[in-house]
C-alpha cells in the first residue's frame, strides 16, 4: 500500500504527460480520414525524409567510429600526462545544449565566424571563403563532436580489460601484429563496437537541434520534418504520422541496442591491464594525431564562442578589410534592450529569465515526483520491478514528438495548458525524470536501514527520523539530481521549440532566433547568449561533479 | 520479582521459511537475559520485533501487561544497540549521543549532564567532539552503547555488541559492559552467538535453535544440566557419547561402566541414552573410572588437554606421555544424562 502511494505521483504524471500525448499522436496519425487516405501522399513525404535520416545517421556513425576507435586504443593502452583531463574533456559535449554547440561551430567556421572573417580581413575576400554552415558536413561534424565519447568509453572500457594472454598466445604461435588484431582483438571488440555504433546511430537518428541549427532548411530528418509539419505547415496529422514512424524506428533501434548490451559479452573482466608509456615513435605519433585532433574538435569551437562574443568586426561585412577588429561588450549590453519594439520581440535577457524560471519549475516537479519513486526503488519489491521499465520509455522517445503530443492533447479544456507557463516545465520534467530517478536511486539504496531504525528506537517519529537521518544523505543526491534536471531543462531545444509561446522564448530559442536572422548585431547577441548558456551549463556540470555522492566506502 | 516483558508465541517467516517458530519468554525486572544461538537463528529479527521495527506474522509482545502491537517503535522507549552500531556518520560523538534526548525535548543543561555521565560510564571522557567515522571499532561500540543508554530506556537490547571486536578488546569491554548492566537498573536482552559472553553476563540464558527456544536457565543450571546433546555441544561442555542404561545411577559406555547422577527422565534398563562426560578430571591410580591410551596432548589455559584413542578428551594437571595408558578419576558430577 505504501509503495503504491510512493509511485502514485510519477505514474499519474507519466500517464497524463507522456502516454496520453503519445496515444493522441497514434490516434491522430492513423485515424485521421482512414489509413488508405493518408498513406498514399504521406509515404511520398515520409520515404525521402526517412531515407535522409538513416543516411546521415549512418555517415555520422561511421565518422564517429573513425575518430573514436584510435582514441579508444590510445586511452586503453597508454598512460600519458593529462590523460584524465583529455578523457573528461571528451565527455563535456554530452551535457552541452545543442544551441551552444551550434553557436560554437558557427563562431569558428560560420560565415561570420572567426576563421572566415579573419581570412576576409587578411586576404580581402569579398565573400566568406569557407562554406560550412548549412552543409551536410556541419551536421556530421557536430554529430562526431557529440558522440565520440560513447565510442571512447564503451570500446575503451572493453579494450583495456581484454585478457592480454589471448593476444600473447597467438603471437607465440607466430602471428603477425596485423593477424593478431584481425583474428583475436577485433572479434573480442566487436560486441562493444556494435553496441556503441548502435547507440551513436540512435542518437544521430533522433538528432534535432544539430540538424535544424547547422543543416539549415535543406536538410530534414524525421524530427525536423515533424517540427516543420506542425509549426510551419500546420499539418498536424502529417506530423503525427511522421512521429509514429519516428517512434517505431527508435523503439526498434532501442530494442536492438538493449539486446546487444544484455548479451553480456561487452565487458569481460574487472581488472584493467597495465598501461604503457609513450616510448616508441609510432605511439607518440598516434598520441599527437589523436590528441591534436581532439583539441581541434572539442576545444576550438568552445573557445571560439566566447571570443567571438566580444569581438566586433567591421559593421558592413565584406565591404572593406581595413576596419580594425575591436573588443567590445556591446553584444552583452544589447541583451537588455528590446530593439525592434514589437510585442514578439522582448529583450533577450527576458529569455534568460524565462529559462531560469522554467528550469527551476522543472527541478521542483521532477524532484517531487522522482523522490518517492527512487525511495521505493532503493529497496525494490515486486511492484517496483513491474513499474521500473515504465520509467525508461520516455528516454527512448523523441522530444519533438513529445512537444507535438502536447500540442494536440492540451489544447482544449479540461487540460488547456498550451497557454500556461507550466507546459514547458512539464515537458522538461518528463524528459528529465528518468535521469533524476536513476541518479537518486543508488544513493538512497546505499543508506543502511539501520540508521532509520536507530532513530526510530531513539524516539524519532517516522517523518522526524526521515528528516534527521535519511535527509542528510538524500539532500546531496537531491542537490546533484536537481542540478542535473536544471541543466537538462536549461538547454532543452526539441520540445521547447514546439511548446514555448513566441512572446516567452527560452534562451536556446532566442539564440536560434537571433542566429538565423541577418545583421552583425543579431549574430553577436546570439554569440553572447550562447556564451552565457555555455558558462551556466559548465558551472552546473562542475557543481554536479563536485558533489561527492556517498559511495559504499562511507558505510 | 515480576515479569515486565512478555513475548508470546511469536512467528515470523523469512522468504517462505519459518525464521521464528513460536518464541515465548518473559523478562523480569532488573534481569539480564542472553539470547544465545548460532548466526542466522533469528535473534536479531526477534530484537527488532520487540523494538517494534518489524511486525511479526503472529504473536504478541506486552510490557507491564500492556499489549504493544499498536505502539510504534518510537513510542516504546526501548533502547536497541545495533550489531554494526549504526552511528550517524554525519554527526559527532556528542550529537549522536544527544539524538534521543533532543527528541524527548530534554533541557540543554540536563542533556549536557547526561552526556557527561554516559561518556564517563563507557570510559570515553573527552570524546564529545570527535568524528564518529574516525573512531576505532571499540570506541564506536562504546559510543553506540552511550547513545542507547543516554535517553534512559526502560528496556535495553544489545545485538551482538562485542561481535566485531578482537579478543583483548572484547575481554576488556565485557567487564565494562558487566559493570554497566549491573549498575543500570533496567532489564536487558543481550543477543550473542558467543557462549562465553552469555555465561559471563547473563542472569538467564535462552538458547535459540531453528526459531525455537530449546533450552533456558541460569548459566549454572545450564552448566549443570544442559538437557540435550545439541546444547551441551553448543556450550562446549565436554564429551558427548552414547551409552546404555544399566540400572539407576549406572551407564555402560565404551569407556566402561560409569556412575551417573540422578536423571529427570525415567529410563528403563537397556535403553540407549546420550551422556555428557565433563573433561575436568585428575589422574589417579586409586578409585579411577576410566582407563585409556593417550593419543594427543595439547597445553591449554585449563591444563593439559589429553585426547584418548577412544576420542574423548580430559583436562589434566600434569602431562602424561604419548601412548601411555592412564587412569582417570572423575568428580562426582562429571557424568550427566542428556536424554
Amino acid at each position: 500500500m505504501r509503495r503504491i502511494i510512493l509511485w502514485l505521483g510519477a505514474v499519474v504524471f507519466l500517464a497524463v504527460f507522456f502516454f496520453l500525448p503519445l496515444s493522441k499522436i497514434l490516434i491522430l496519425g492513423i485515424g485521421q480520414g482512414g489509413l488508405g487516405k493518408i498513406l498514399q501522399p504521406a509515404w511520398q513525404i515520409v520515404i525521402p525524409v526517412l531515407g535522409f535520416t538513416i543516411y546521415q545517421a549512418l555517415l555520422s556513425t561511421i565518422l564517429t567510429l573513425l575518430v573514436g576507435l584510435p582514441g579508444a586504443y590510445l586511452f586503453s593502452h597508454y598512460d600519458f600526462l593529462g590523460k584524465k583531463w583529455f578523457k573528461a574533456l571528451t565527455g563535456v559535449p554530452f551535457m552541452l545544449p545543442t544551441v551552444v554547440v551550434a553557436a560554437g561551430f558557427n563562431a569558428l567556421l560560420g560565415n561570420r565566424g572567426l576563421l572566415n572573417v579573419s581570412l576576409m580581413n587578411w586576404f580581402g575576400f569579398e565573400n566568406p571563403p569557407i562554406i560550412f554552415i548549412n552543409t551536410l558536413g556541419a551536421i556530421l561534424l557536430a554529430h562526431v563532436f557529440y558522440n565520440t565519447t560513447i565510442v571512447l568509453r564503451l570500446v575503451g572500457n572493453t579494450w583495456e580489460r581484454l585478457d592480454p594472454r589471448l593476444e600473447q598466445s597467438v603471437q607465440v604461435l607466430g602471428a603477425s601484429p596485423w593477424e593478431v588484431f584481425k583474428k583475436v582483438t577485433l572479434p573480442l571488440l566487436t560486441p562493444s563496437i556494435l553496441a556503441s555504433s548502435m547507440l551513436v546511430f540512435l542518437f544521430d537518428f533522433t538528432s534535432f537541434g544539430v540538424i535544424i541549427l547547422m543543416g539549415g532548411p535543406h536538410f530534414a530528418t524525421l524530427e525536423v520534418a515533424i517540427y516543420i509539419q506542425s509549426l510551419q505547415l500546420l499539418n498536424l496529422p502529417m506530423a503525427a504520422f511522421l512521429s509514429i514512424v519516428q517512434l517505431i524506428s527508435t523503439l526498434i533501434f532501442s530494442i536492438i541496442y538493449s539486446r546487444m548490451m544484455s548479451k553480456g559479452s561487452v565487458i569481460s573482466r574487472q581488472t584493467v591491464n597495465p598501461q604503457r608509456r609513450l616510448h616508441t615513435w609510432r605511439s607518440r605519433l598516434l598520441a599527437w594525431l589523436v590528441l591534436g585532433f581532439f583539441i581541434l574538435l572539442f576545444i576550438l569551437p568552445m573557445l571560439a564562442l566566447p571570443i567571438r562574443s566580444v569581438l566586433q568586426f567591421d559593421p558592413a561585412l565584406g565591404v572593406r578589410a581595413s576596419q580594425p577588429i575591436r573588443i567590445t561588450l556591446d553584444y552583452y549590453r544589447e541583451l537588455f534592450i528590446n530593439r525592434t519594439g514589437s510585442i514578439f520581440f522582448i529583450p533577450p535577457i527576458q529569455a534568460l529569465m524565462n529559462s531560469i524560471k522554467y528550469s527551476l519549475m522543472t527541478v521542483a516537479i521532477s524532484l517531487l515526483l522522482s523522490f518517492p519513486v527512487a525511495y521505493s526503488l532503493a529497496r525494490p519489491r515486486k511492484l517496483d520491478r513491474i513499474l521500473d521499465p515504465l520509467l525508461l520509455l520516455p528516454l527512448g522517445s523523441s522530444a519533438v514528438s513529445l512537444g507535438l503530443g502536447y500540442i494536440i492533447t492540451f489544447n482544449h479544456p479540461p487540460l488547456n495548458l498550451l497557454i500556461s507557463p507550466w507546459i514547458v516545465p512539464l515537458a522538461h520534467s518528463t524528459i528529465a525524470m528518468p535521469f533524476v530517478i536513476r541518479s537518486l536511486q543508488p544513493v538512497l539504496a546505499s543508506i543502511p536501514d539501520e540508521y532509520r531504525m536507530a532513530a526510530s528506537v531513539l524516539g524519532a517519529p517516522p517523518i522526524n527520523a526521515w528528516l534527521k537521518v535519511t535527509w542528510p544523505f538524500a539532500s546531496k543526491a537531491a542537490l546533484a539530481s536537481g542540478i542535473f534536471a536544471f541543466t537538462i531543462s536549461l538547454g532543452e531545444f526539441g520540445a521547447t521549440s514546439l511548446l514555448a509561446r513566441p512572446e516567452n522564448p527560452t534562451i536556446p530559442l532566442a539564440i536560434y532566433r537571433f542566429i538565423s536572422q541577418p545583421g552583425a548585431m543579431n549574430y553577436g547577441q546570439a554569440m553572447a547568449m550562447a556564451t552565457i548558456l555555455m558558462v551556466a551549463t559548465t558551472i552546473s556540470i562542475l557543481l554536479f561533479e563536485k558533489i561527492q555522492l556517498p559511495g559504499n566506502k562511507v558505510f | 520479582m515480576r515479569s515486565i516483558l512478555k513475548v508470546m508465541d511469536v512467528h515470523q517467516d523469512y522468504e517462505g521459511r519459518p525464521l521464528l517458530d513460536g518464541i515465548s519468554f518473559s523478562l523480569q525486572e532488573f534481569e539480564t537475559i542472553c539470547l544465545l544461538g548460532a548466526s542466522g537463528s533469528g535473534k536479531s529479527t526477534l530484537l527488532r520485533i520487540i523494538a517494534g521495527l518489524e511486525i511479526p506474522d503472529s504473536g504478541s509482545i506486552s510490557w507491564n501487561g500492556q499489549d504493544l502491537s499498536t505502539i510504534p517503535a518510537y513510542k516504546r522507549k526501548f533502547g536497541l544497540m545495533f550489531q554494526d552500531y549504526a552511528l550517524f556518520p554525519f554527526l559527532t560523538v556528542e550529537e549522536n549521543i544527544m539524538f534521543g534526548m533532543k527528541i524527548q525535548n530534554m533541557k540543554p543543561e540536563a542533556i549536557k549532564d547526561r552526556i557527561a555521565d554516559v561518556l564517563d560510564l563507557v570510559e570515553l571522557e573527552g570524546f564529545e567532539h570527535r568524528d564518529v567515522l574516525k573512531l576505532s571499532g571499540g570506541e564506536q561500540q562504546r559510543v553506540a552503547l552511550a547513545r542507547t543508554l543516554a535517553p534512559q530506556p526502560r528496556l535495553l537490547m544489545l545485538d551482538e555488541p562485542l561481535g566485531a571486536l578482537d579478543f583483548n578488546l572484547k575481554e576488556h569491554l565485557m567487564s565494562v559492559l558487566r559493570k554497566i548492566l549491573r549498575s543500570n537498573r533496567v532489564p536487558v536482552i543481550y543477543v550473542t552467538h558467543d557462549q562465553e559472553e552469555a555465561f559471563e553476563l547473563a542472569d538467564r540464558i535462552l538458547i535459540i535453535k531453528d526459531g525455537r527456544i530449546i533450552n533456558s536457565g541460569t548459566p549454572h543450571e545450564l552448566w549443570e544440566n544442559p538437557g540435550s546433546s545439541w546444547t551441551a555441544n553448543f556450550l562446549g561442555l565436554g564429551n558427548i557419547l552414547p551409552a546404555k542404561w544399566v540400572l539407576e545411577g549406572e551407564v555402560e559406555t565404551i569407556l566402561g561402566v560409569l556412575k551417573i547422577r540422578k536423571c529427570e527422565h525415567d529410563h528403563q534398563p537397556g535403553e540407549n541414552v546420550e551422556i555428557l562426560v565433563r573433561p575436568d578430571a585428575e589422574t589417579s591410580a586409586a578409585g579411577y573410572q576410566i582407563e585409556g591410551q593417550v593419543e594427543d596432548i595439547q597445553f591449554t589455559k585449563k591444563g593439559f588437554k589429553v585426547r584418548l584413542t577412544t576420542g574423548q578428551f580430559f583436562f589434566l594437571g600434569s602431562s602424561p606421555v604419548l601412548g601411555e595408558i592412564i587412569r582417570i578419576k572423575l568428580p562426582s558430577n562429571a557424568v550427566v544424562c542428556l536424554g
